[in-house]
């Protein structure tokens, strides 16, 4: 399992109005308080990041979805080649 | 005197693919967006998103456009480009979806665009813009 999908339970002590604030945006957005709690901790993170830290994460993210498409190894003019066919193909979906 | 660092800069699809595939022939891509995007003043138009989004999942967009946003300055362009603009480009005999992208850098006002492309329009003369690669934007950004 990744470190990514395991979760680790904290306790967590908030100023009563920080508490209802986040309480509040749970219920407005029908999530969880916990899921919200998460996500909040999640954003906070990645705004401290710095850039390359950030496109290092997606990097990451990317490189493991191609090799599992079995696309990582492609040659650059094949990836440029691709993407001369998608930006047509784009265009003529954009403006028909 | 303008520079990159003053001007506009479009950046193709391709750069952003090559600076995540951290392709090992085109390392500028990657120095590029990861270390000197807060050089520069990025210019998105619509046709640029529209392929971001069919190159990447809904996760990696949204890590994508969150670094994007801590570029120097940053604008997002969802306009459509203008029809007649891109008919121009066109009759001047760029294909279709390189006469989208001119027509945004047209429009835009944008100085540079940065492509690993190298064949990006170069038959065409009088661009409105310069065609880089991110190994000239990165030796640009360093003088």
């Amino acid at each position: 399992m990744s470190t990514a999908t395991q979760t680790v339970q904290v306790t967590l002590s908030l100023p009563r109005d920080v508490y209802e604030r986040a309480e509040q945006a749970a219920a407005d957005e029908k999530r969880q308080l916990g899921e919200l709690l998460n996500g909040l901790v999640a954003e906070g993170l990645e705004a401290r990041a710095s850039v390359r830290e950030q496109f290092e994460r997606v990097s990451a993210q990317y490189r493991a979805r191609l090799a599992r498409e079995g696309k990582l190894e492609q040659l650059p003019d094949e990836v440029l080649d691709e993407l001369r066919s998608l930006r047509e193909q784009a265009a003529r979906e954009l403006y028909p | 005197m303008s520079s990159i660092r003053d001007e506009a800069v479009g950046l193709d699809t391709n750069e952003f693919v090559f600076a995540l595939r951290r392709d090992a022939s085109h390392p500028a891509c990657e120095t590029l967006l990861f270390d000197r995007l807060d050089d520069l003043n990025v210019y998105l138009p619509l046709q640029i998103l529209a392929e971001l989004q069919r190159n990447l999942s809904v996760a990696e967009m949204r890590g994508v456009l969150r670094a994007l946003a801590r570029a120097g300055s940053i604008t997002w362009d969802y306009a459509p480009a203008r029809l007649e603009l891109i008919a121009q480009w066109e009759q001047r005999g760029a294909k279709k979806g390189d006469a989208v992208i001119a027509a945004h850098l047209e429009a835009g006002h944008v100085r540079y665009f940065i492509s690993e492309n190298r064949h990006f329009l170069t038959e065409l003369s009088d661009l409105p813009f310069e065609v880089l690669t991110s190994e000239d934007a990165v030796r640009l950004l360093d003088q």
